[in-house]
């Protein structure tokens, strides 16, 4: 009895075992990414873009976001500069709209076109899961390249997606994440045709309203070297937001 | 009328040193016009024939995709330059592909324009005015990407030749992409505003845009040396004309579990209206048009559903031969079930425009006649405007404003198809036809000031003239001569001392322009850009043939005024040759200037102005002339 009770306990433990130290399949892993994305809510905050341009200097940006998470509405207003304040960002449904102050003028912008000089696109807004965009890259063998590593004392996988539509803005990206909860630590962003064009790090963390936010990015640009934005979120706020607010009046408004 | 002409004759040769001095100020006057006119002339060449052929093409032919106006396309270049090349007046058709991008050279950045030439316009644009390195590598396909760029550049961004720069843009896809390239050569002539301009063979850079061998950017047409710009907007509405669009839709196997049938599939729009429209003329019999539009779904008729055995929610692979060479397939799961039209064929797959453009635009199907026939009814009627079309063809515009307006709207419609667009150089350059028309207008300005103060003199030697002969004419009357024929003495006068005065006047802007030819011009500013192998490039025109045939026409009719002015009331005959005076002047300035044309205007003005005195003179008794004394 007692060896059956130890066996059942081994066998369990190594179960255990097993599945904690089983390395996710691809799947898995997209899921995960797209259960990651899915948590996100209503979220106000404040953002301030630290951005360094080879021969430039250093620029100092700060936005106040608003984005609406059923209809996938989001509001960006500029609050620095002094030359780009109130200058805004509003999109509502399929149309980004750029707010220009001293002209009092609308104009619409594509996915390509860049917010507010910084190195976010207007298409780095939508909302794609990943599993529909990527898939796990695969050795010769068919094996999905997910490795176990070290990035400094976390310990992540270390996983290669590559595009699986035309469209999708990088074709393969690397992503380092937290074996334990997911955080997406690091992630590396490959052109077309195979060259680094951006390595971007999340190394900072919260946890608010039982959701899990970056609240500072790092964004180096590995083709043009020396040329990095740093972009750190505060006042963040998860509270519902009113349809009221993702109208041009409201924009206009508070671009006063 | 012959003695008439020797008494002129005579008259001007009796009064050399004045009329000599007369003369030459027509011909300084004419000189000065036709010198200033064949240089607006050369810089209007320069910016029809040169800087819009490079850069815009006369008429511009542009595919848009994605709702992204930076996403130019066309996908079945063949197709549309066969159309474009049978319209008249078309020279050439060239492929236009340039993107605006960041490129990296030694430690050093900036953005510049990669533009996408044949190697044969490579080779005559930029050959041998290499500063370093050799043009004609730039047809070396064995060196990786070879491109060609302003020496100034090459410094700026502190690469020689044999360096690597690199460059980011994105694919037509959307997906970021960047590339290697070997500068072969930096050139003298990029400088100033074309150094922003860089060069790579057009094949690789439609390698590196993601674009296959039949696709190609924006389609530049170039049109008949000309010196019209108007000729463009009739050559751009008849492109217009030619690329109305057919049905999208392909012909193929439809297969589901075993069971196969031939069947075109075409697609529909979704928006609101398009779907009130589907779903109340092609009712659906199970599902409903609301689930066809899901992600890969799509709707079958009924007819085709019982030959395949389909119920809602089942699948379909529908494969068409592309237009070149492969096949395609496509799986659709069955969201609506409809009961065609009677102008529809009876076996159809419908799918949204969502499910269906995307692989439809990257592998057009060879043609078919199955897919016209899928959908008979009249282009206007309710069904066709929600039955999806190859592309949608923007209404041709006028002005840059209403070109933007245009785009801007059409993005923001949200369609997945492409947007076909035929502009001119009048909406995609606008600034250079405005530019060209104001140095015309400015030119013609000046010059018709300082001919306005050459006749002043003019005006005041007749005075002066007529004074001093006023006994003679009252002897020639008191002898028989006739009022009119003292008036047409003087006008003939007039007339020759123009004539000589502007032919001479051309002989010496001819000298003039040779001289100014003679002169190298090294500069490195915008005004670079004007000249022609560092050269002032002057055109002689003898002007356009019905302009000047309508100015003989106005001379003739003036003539005839002023012969028969007795008829007339005088202040009738003045504003008349006030009105013919202003009609050539605008011929002059609206028709294209040429030196026929001027030389016609002058004589016209002159002749007006010498008409005033003229008939002062004729109108003198002969009595009271010869009681005139000095």
């Amino acid at each position: 009895m007692l060896r059956k009770i130890i066996g059942i306990l081994a066998a369990g433990s190594l179960f255990i075992a097993v599945n904690m130290w089983a390395v996710p399949t691809g799947a898995d892993i997209l899921k995960r990414m797209d259960d990651f994305q899915d948590q996100r809510s209503d979220i106000t905050c404040k953002a301030d873009i630290t951005q360094q341009r080879v021969g430039q200097g250093i620029k100092d940006l700060q936005w106040i976001f608003y984005r609406k998470d059923k209809t996938d509405s989001i509001l960006i207003v500029e609050t620095a500069p002094e030359s780009e304040k109130g200058r805004g960002y509003l999109r509502v449904e399929n149309n980004f709209f750029l707010y220009l102050p001293n002209t009092r003028t609308f104009q619409t912008i594509n996915r390509d076109e860049s917010i507010g000089g910084s190195d976010a696109r207007a298409g780095d807004f939508e909302k794609r899961k990943y599993s529909e965009l990527y898939r796990v890259e695969t050795n010769a063998q068919g094996k999905e390249l997910i490795e176990e590593v070290k990035l400094g004392k976390v310990s992540a996988y270390m996983v290669t997606l590559v595009g699986i539509v035309n469209d999708v803005t990088y074709p393969k990206q690397v992503y380092w994440l937290d074996k334990d909860n997911f955080f997406q630590y690091k992630v590396q962003s490959y052109s077309l045709s195979g060259t680094l064009m951006q390595t971007a790090y999340y190394p900072k963390w919260t946890q608010i309203e039982g959701k899990f936010l970056a609240v500072q990015m790092i964004f180096i640009d590995e083709f043009d070297k020396g040329n990095k934005s740093i972009v750190e979120l505060s006042a963040i706020s998860l509270a519902p937001l009113e349809d009221s607010i993702f109208t041009k009046a409201y924009l206009e408004n508070l671009s006063k | 009328m012959g003695l008439l002409l020797k008494i002129s004759l005579r008259n001007l040769l009796r009064q050399k040193r004045r009329n000599f001095f007369l003369g030459l100020a027509i011909a300084v006057g004419m000189m000065i016009l036709v010198a200033t006119s064949s240089f607006t002339k050369g810089l209007t060449d320069v910016i029809l024939n040169k800087w819009l052929v490079y850069s815009y093409g006369h008429v511009s032919i542009t595919g848009y995709e994605s709702g992204n106006r930076q996403n130019t396309i066309v996908r079945d270049r063949e197709r549309i330059i066969k159309l474009i090349k049978s319209v008249k007046g078309v020279k050439e058709v060239n492929n236009y592909l340039g993107i605006f991008t960041r490129v990296v050279g030694n430690g050093k950045s900036t953005m510049m324009a990669l533009v996408g030439m044949p190697d044969k316009d490579a080779i005559d644009y930029l050959g041998n005015t290499e500063d370093r390195g050799n043009a004609h590598d730039f047809t070396n396909r064995s060196i990786e990407n070879p491109v060609i760029m302003g020496k100034d550049k090459a410094k700026d961004l502190n690469v020689k030749v044999g360096d690597t720069l690199r460059v980011r843009l994105t694919t037509v896809n959307g997906q970021v992409q960047s590339a290697d390239l070997s500068l072969v050569a930096t050139s003298k002539e990029l400088t100033g505003g074309s150094a922003i301009a860089f060069y790579i063979p057009i094949d690789k850079l439609k390698d590196i845009r993601g674009l296959k061998p039949y696709e190609s950017g924006p389609l530049q047409v170039v049109l008949n040396h000309m010196d019209d710009p108007q000729a463009a907007l009739v050559a751009a509405n008849k492109i217009h004309e030619l690329l109305k669009p057919g049905l999208a839709g392909y012909y193929g196997d439809i297969n589901s579990g075993g069971y196969a049938i031939k069947a075109a599939a075409l697609t529909f729009y979704t928006n609101s209206n398009s779907m009130n429209i589907i779903s109340s003329n092609l009712p659906a019999v199970q599902g409903s048009w609301t689930l066809a539009t899901n992600t890969n779904s799509a709707a079958i008729s009924v007819s085709a559903a019982e030959k395949l055995h389909l119920g809602i929610g089942s699948s379909i692979t529908g494969i068409y031969p592309d237009k070149f060479g492969g096949s395609t397939t496509n799986i659709y799961k069955i969201g609506a079930i409809f009961k065609p039209g009677k102008d529809m064929a009876k076996d159809l797959v419908m799918a949204g425009e969502n499910n269906f453009y995307y692989n439809y635009l990257r592998n057009l199907p060879a043609d078919s006649l199955e897919v016209s026939n899928a959908f008979t009814g009249s282009s206007k009627s309710i069904l066709a405007q929600a039955i999806g079309t190859e592309w949608k063809l923007l209404p041709r515009t006028y002005t840059s404003d209403e070109l933007q307006k245009k785009l801007r709207k059409a993005m923001k419609e949200g369609f997945e198809g492409s947007y076909y667009d035929v502009s001119t150089m009048y909406e995609a350059a606008s600034f250079l036809i405005d530019l060209q028309r104001g140095l015309d207008m400015i030119s013609l300005i000046a010059v018709m000031i300082l001919f306005f103060v050459i006749l002043i003199g003019v005006l005041n030697t007749l005075r002066m003239t007529i004074r001093e002969r006023t006994r003679e004419i009252g002897t020639i009357r008191a002898i028989g001569m006739q009022k009119d024929d003292v008036k047409i003495s003087f006008i003939m006068e007039t007339f020759f001392l123009t004539l000589a005065g502007c032919i001479a006047g051309i002989i010496l802007s001819i000298g003039l322009i040779s001289l100014l030819s003679l002169f190298t011009i090294e500069t490195d500013s915008m005004f670079g850009m004007l000249l022609v192998n560092k050269h002032v490039n002057f055109v002689f025109t003898p002007g356009k043939p019905f302009i000047i045939l309508f100015l003989v026409f106005v001379f003739i009719a003036e003539y005839l005024i002023i012969k028969y002015d007795e008829y007339i009331k005088h202040w009738l005959v003045t504003l008349l040759l006030v009105i013919f005076v202003l009609i050539g002047f605008l011929l002059s300035g609206i028709g294209g200037n040429g030196i026929l044309t001027f030389l016609i205007l002058i004589l016209n003005m002159l002749m007006a102005i010498a008409y005033f005195p003229a008939r002062r003179a004729a109108a003198l008794s002969a009595a009271a002339a010869l009681r005139q004394y000095e």
